[in-house]
This record gives C-alpha cells, sequence and structure tokens, in this order.
C-alpha cells in the first residue's frame, strides 16, 4: 500500500516524464529542426521513453485490459483503443525508422536496405501518430493541468512567498 | 522481476507490430502492387503523389539543416495540432457536461398540474 507522499511523488515523476516524453515527440518530429542525427537518436531515446512510461501505468493497463469486454465504461474502452493504435503507430515508426536509419545504427556497423516504400511509411506513420498523440494529450488535459497546478505552480508559487517573506522588513530588522 | 516481465511483454508486442509491419508491407501484395520509382522500388505514394515527387515534397533525407526555418514552422504546426485537439476535447466535454445539466434540470421541473 502506498502512502500519499510515495503517490504523489510517483505522481509528479510521472508528470515530468510525461513532458519529457512530449518535447522528445514534438522535437522528434520534425527532423528539420534538429537535423538526422539527433532526429534518430532521439527517436531511439523516445521509445526506452515510451517503455517506462507503460511500464508506470502497468497497472490501468492491466485492470482495463482485464475488463475490457464487460466491465468497464465507454471512456476507459475508448482510451485503451487509442492507447493501442498509439502504440502500434509509434511501434511503426520506430521500426520503420530503423530500417532506413543512415545516422545511428551504421555506428554500430548496422545497415537496412530500407527503400522509399519504408521512408514513405515512416512519414505515413509519423503524421498518423502526431494526431493520436494530439488526441492522447486532449483526453488527459484535465489531468494535466490538475497535476501542473498542484506540483509545478503551486510549489513555485509558495517558494515564492517564503522567499519573499524570509526578505521581508520585519525579517531583516 | 515483475517489471522486467512487463517490459518483456511491451518489447514482444511491439515485435509482433513491426513483424506484422514487415510482413504486410514485404511479403504481402502491398508492395509489389505499389509504383515504382526509377530504381524499380515500390513506393508508398497513398496521397497520389508522382514517386519522384515524394522526397522533393517531404524535404527528403539530404537536406535536413538543423535549426532551419522550416524546422521552426513544423514544430509550430505540430504543437498547434496538439494545442487545437486539447481545446477541441475540452470545448466539447464543457458542451456536453452543459447540455447533460440543463436536461437534467429540465426533467426535474415538473409540468403544469
Amino acid at each position: 500500500m502506498l502512502t500519499s507522499r510515495e503517490t504523489s511523488n510517483a505522481v509528479r515523476f510521472n508528470w515530468w516524464l510525461d513532458l519529457t516524453l512530449f518535447v522528445a515527440l514534438m522535437l522528434s518530429l520534425t527532423p528539420a529542426l534538429t537535423g538526422l542525427t539527433i532526429h534518430e537518436w532521439l527517436g531511439l531515446a523516445l521509445a526506452a521513453g515510451v517503455a517506462i512510461h507503460l511500464l508506470l501505468h502497468w497497472p490501468w493497463l492491466a485492470a482495463v485490459l482485464r475488463r475490457f469486454i464487460g466491465g468497464t465504461n465507454w471512456p476507459a474502452r475508448f482510451n485503451l483503443i487509442l492507447n493501442a493504435a498509439l502504440f502500434i503507430a509509434f511501434t511503426v515508426v520506430v521500426f520503420t525508422g530503423i530500417l532506413i536509419s543512415r545516422e545511428a545504427l551504421p555506428l554500430f556497423g548496422l545497415t537496412f536496405s530500407g527503400g522509399r516504400a519504408w521512408e514513405s511509411l515512416h512519414h505515413q506513420a509519423s503524421d498518423l501518430l502526431l494526431f493520436l498523440a494530439a488526441l492522447h494529450v486532449a483526453i488527459h488535459w484535465k489531468w494535466i493541468l490538475n497535476a501542473f497546478r498542484r506540483y509545478v505552480l503551486n510549489p513555485a508559487m509558495n517558494l515564492g512567498h517564503k522567499s519573499a517573506s524570509a526578505t521581508s522588513p520585519t525579517e531583516l530588522r | 522481476m515483475k517489471t522486467i516481465g512487463r517490459l518483456f511483454v511491451i518489447v514482444l508486442a511491439a515485435g509482433i507490430v513491426a513483424a506484422a509491419t514487415w510482413v504486410l508491407v514485404s511479403r504481402t501484395g502491398i508492395a509489389t502492387a505499389l509504383p515504382r520509382d526509377h530504381e524499380n522500388r515500390p513506393v508508398l505514394a497513398f496521397d497520389g503523389a508522382r514517386p519522384e515527387g515524394l522526397a522533393e515534397r517531404r524535404g527528403g533525407h539530404h537536406d535536413f539543416e538543423a535549426g532551419s526555418t522550416r524546422g521552426w514552422l513544423t514544430l509550430g504546426k505540430n504543437v498547434a495540432v496538439v494545442g487545437a485537439f486539447s481545446v477541441g476535447v475540452a470545448g466539447i466535454t464543457v458542451a456536453g457536461d452543459r447540455l447533460r445539466r440543463v436536461l437534467r434540470r429540465s426533467a426535474s421541473v415538473k409540468g403544469p398540474p
């Protein structure tokens, strides 16, 4: 059984991880900004990040999967279907990215003869990934905002208040 | 131990998706039925773009210049897509909640005796 402090630490960690994943995804979807080398390494790092994200949400995933047929509500079911689509699109993007890699994998002596078909599939799947990720963020928007207020905004404001009171005239006197 | 087992399931699921993609594109007729580029390689031109126009339209793989204006514009477009989706879904949720409240209120109002 987790204590409330442990739970809040886990939520805070989740929030920061999700933010990092979001920024990494946005950057890796724009190779014209990062350049090809960073694009490829960021994509591989993102795969590791997504695995951690899934591990952290495993209890929810297992619970909804178990009750998918009969015992769960439609929003949870829709969420699971969306997440499955997101996982498939992400896997296709990473897999086709590995096949057409020109910077990261050749460093390890791995080269695949990925042709234009794989390249084009990589582009199409990444376009789909953007929309699915956007929907994923949209569905969890309330949680994202609440966690932002609770774990980022409020502590930052409290910090401001504390430092203000620490340097208040009465204290200085 | 539990984490390693879960990680194994995640990797296995990703492997299944990758294998299915491989089979679908390479082994079935999808790849062979595709239009061909000048080197006779299949091209997935879903939007009807000409094979030789694809690389040019996408910017190609060779002209990714880090920090280019086009890159910033694409990043802006991507963030705008996520923002628009979030605002849209939030708007639909709020509208749905209001509609539900109005319907509940009108159902609870008693009609004339």
